[in-house]
């Protein structure tokens, strides 16, 4: 009886070593590396997802830990950064430490970028008026109503899946028009 | 109080006070002092008598009811293997479990164990025999003893099954939240904590199958 157990002790530890190894080393190790995919992808205003931003639709720019959420979904969350409220003129300015040269991305990436966050904050946050992304040596403002003239819509008629997809992400993807909303925007070249 | 009462009361020390016990230690007293008389009156000395009474008496706990003598080497090394397969088998049942957060813990718990009872089973697999060779167990004792690991597992598992159900529906009763279960994958993480703690159901088992090894060892001394 002791060495049919012992056998049978063997056989059920090799089985546990090897579906242990199948589950972290195979299946944990897949889904990890599609996390780090997925949260890649969220710093590209092109793939970031919609789905995960819209959750953070909220009618006051007051509400800070809903400012929080939303940016940390949007491009340039890996960047450390603060928030700076002016409820009266209801403007929203975040403060990154890091400047365009210290991220090394390329120039149309960084303005695509801007203008996706700028434009995601307008269109999620209902009473939110102006917006400042501040750089160190570098900062960018735009206001509601610049937003609305380049869009032809008010930035809040955009969310929805299919008009995110189809009015803003997906015309990222032009030098040109990236180019074009930058200089609209924040009045740059 | 002589020397034979003296002994006999130390023998039966352990036991509890109750009438039955107390008659078999005066019975068994009784009958030790009728032999010791004899001896003596065969002419042996009065310590030469007592000894020769005394070892005739044997293991005192063999002759209570519910007690059963075993190998001591063989039993430890029986139910350090039983320990061993039982903490086998709920370790391999929760390795799927580590996709959620409350299974890596149970595997990590039932690795832990199964990591003592595989160093204590190969302890006892390489021990050689030294000193006492037998050993006597209670076995009513440790009938008891499960029966309070049952009912213990059973108060663990109603109240854990309680607490999974309230956190993830009872706060629809003060919040007014409907109840929301999006996806599969939330669906499957609610079914793990609601299963979890019945996997630890190999806990009891192993007492029970302790039993059946002090069964299949019956005799054998």
């Amino acid at each position: 009886m002791t060495k049919e157990r012992n056998l049978v002790i063997i056989v059920l530890l090799i089985i546990g070593v090897a579906a242990l190894c199948v589950v972290e080393f195979g299946f944990k190790a897949n889904i990890r590396h599609q996390e780090q995919q997925y949260a890649l992808a969220q710093l590209n205003p092109q793939t970031n997802d919609f789905s995960n931003i819209v959750k953070f639709k909220n009618p006051y720019v007051g509400d800070n830990g809903n400012d929080v959420n939303l940016n940390a979904n949007l491009p340039f969350a890996n960047v450390p950064h603060t928030f700076s409220i002016d409820d009266t003129t209801r403007e929203l300015d975040v403060l990154y430490t890091k400047s365009e040269q210290d991220l090394g991305m390329a120039t149309s990436q960084f303005q695509a970028s801007l203008v996706y966050n700028a434009t995601a904050n307008f269109a999620m946050i209902d009473n939110l008026n102006e917006i400042t992304l501040k750089f160190p040596g570098a900062s960018y403002h735009v206001t509601r109503a610049q937003v609305l003239s380049w869009y032809g819509v008010a930035p809040t008629q955009l969310t929805n899946k299919s008009s995110w997809k189809r009015d803003v992400q997906s015309k990222l993807s032009n030098l040109k028009y990236v180019s074009d909303a930058f200089r609209a925007f924040f009045g740059r070249f | 109080m002589n020397d034979l009462e003296g002994y006999i009361h130390r023998q039966f020390s352990k036991y509890k006070h109750k009438k039955e016990i107390n008659e078999f230690r005066d019975e068994v007293l009784v009958n030790l002092q009728a032999r010791i008389d004899d001896e003596m009156a065969q002419g042996k000395s009065q310590q030469g008598a007592f000894n020769i009474a005394v070892k005739s008496l044997g293991n005192v706990d063999l002759l209570m009811d519910g007690h059963q003598e075993v190998e001591r080497n063989r039993f430890r090394r029986g139910a350090a293997q039983l320990a061993v397969l039982y903490a086998l088998i709920p370790w391999i049942i929760t390795i799927p479990l580590r996709f959620f957060h409350p299974g890596v813990l149970a595997n990590t718990g039932w690795t832990l164990l199964l990591f003592i009872a595989g160093v204590v089973y190969l302890y006892f697999l390489y021990q050689t025999g030294s000193g006492e060779t037998t050993q006597v167990i209670n076995v009513g004792r440790l009938r008891n003893v499960t029966t309070v690991i049952w009912v213990l597992w059973t108060i663990y598992v109603f109240l854990s099954t309680c607490f999974t159900l309230g956190t993830w529906f009872a706060s629809d009763i003060w919040f007014h939240l409907s109840i929301q279960i999006i996806g599969p994958y939330m669906f499957a993480s609610f079914v793990v904590s609601v299963v979890l703690p019945f996997i630890s159901v190999f806990i009891p088992l192993y007492f029970v199958k302790i039993q059946h090894l002090l069964q299949e060892q019956k005799g054998s001394v």
